[in-house]
């Protein structure tokens, strides 16, 4: 859960957890999907322990505190309903489709990939659940690739490949 | 085993003619790959997917036209049963965009794999729609080989 209460020109992120959805993955998001602007020298971290996700580090217990974000207050609830719909439109539209290319420029595919990291535990998540292709989404998003050219076309090694990715984050 | 029923929206002609549902979804292999008999990998340009190293990995008629010829295939005139060979049918929508591919089984009627659904058993125009929006287009290219 991620709220926001405004102090002065400052901005309080709690991160904390819930039922059903951990507090490394909240605090992860926060800080790489640009809650949090980790490059302006205002911004100040409390880091109780670390998780570092592309390269960046999130508190997994703690206070993140920052100045205000231009990015709109969104909560993980809303974000995951909203990529429920786009996700859902999008597999009822593509599934008769053979190429990921074309499955990929779907608007509701882009929509998702425009989410940024936020989106990455729910990707991992449906793709552990229902399949799909998302592994262009997860490799536009994160910049990482966990996949060998060895895999290419093993679709149930390329599936483990990003879960096992995603479980060494603790996204999953 | 039962067509997705999205699909019942986006494929009318299939709904409206004769058809058969001949697996599970499995998105283990596509309709590229069955239509080369094989049901173990996904032929795809994306780096995700299996293609053969010297044909560009760009989704286009031209490039899968070159995996196909590597397969053995060479392009012919229609979609009539020849005993002496196995035909692939090509489909596109209007603007030209490669859409999918089935194989005609020895009896004549077509197999495909809808994407990471289903396999079907169907008749060639089952999947065509000639609407701009059409899922798939039409069977616009027809290739043959001896049987494998």
């Amino acid at each position: 859960m991620i709220d926001r209460e405004p102090r002065g020109t400052d901005t309080k992120f709690d991160v904390g957890s819930r039922a059903g959805e951990t507090d490394t993955t909240a605090a992860a998001v926060a800080v790489v999907s640009g809650y949090l602007d980790v490059q302006r020298p205002d911004t100040v971290f409390r880091i109780v322990s670390h998780l570092t996700v592309g390269g960046l580090s999130a508190s997994r217990w703690g206070m993140l505190e920052a100045t205000a974000s231009t990015e709109p207050i969104r909560t993980l609830d809303n974000i995951a309903t909203e990529f429920k719909r786009l996700a859902d439109k999008w597999r009822e539209d593509t599934e008769g489709y053979s190429s990921m290319t074309i499955m990929a420029a779907h608007d509701n595919y882009l929509a998702i990939v425009k989410m940024g990291w936020l989106a990455v535990p729910l990707i991992l998540r449906e793709l552990r659940d229902s399949g799909g292709s998302w592994y262009k989404a997860l490799r536009v998003i994160t910049g990482e690739n966990p996949v060998t050219p060895e895999m290419a076309g093993d679709i149930s090694r390329i599936d483990e490949a990003w879960l096992n990715w995603g479980r060494a984050l603790r996204l999953i | 085993m039962s067509l997705p029923f999205s699909l019942h929206w986006q494929l009318p002609n299939l709904i409206a003619g004769e058809f058969e549902v001949a697996s599970q979804a499995t998105k283990q292999y596509n309709c590229v790959a069955w239509a080369l008999g094989d049901d173990t990998k996904w032929w795809d340009t994306e780096p995700e997917g299996h293609w053969p190293p010297n044909v560009p990995r760009e989704w286009t008629l031209a490039n899968l036209m070159k995996v196909l010829e590597l397969q053995g295939f060479e392009r012919c005139d229609n979609a009539d049963l020849e005993e002496a060979f196995e035909k692939i049918a090509v489909y596109t929508r209007q603007d030209g965009t490669l859409t999918h591919v089935a194989r005609q089984r020895p009896n004549g009627v077509w197999t495909s794999k809808l994407g990471e659904s289903v396999d079907i058993e169907h008749q060639l125009h089952g999947l065509e729609d000639a609407s701009p929006g059409a899922y798939y287009g039409a069977a616009t290219v027809f290739l043959r080989r001896p049987p494998p």
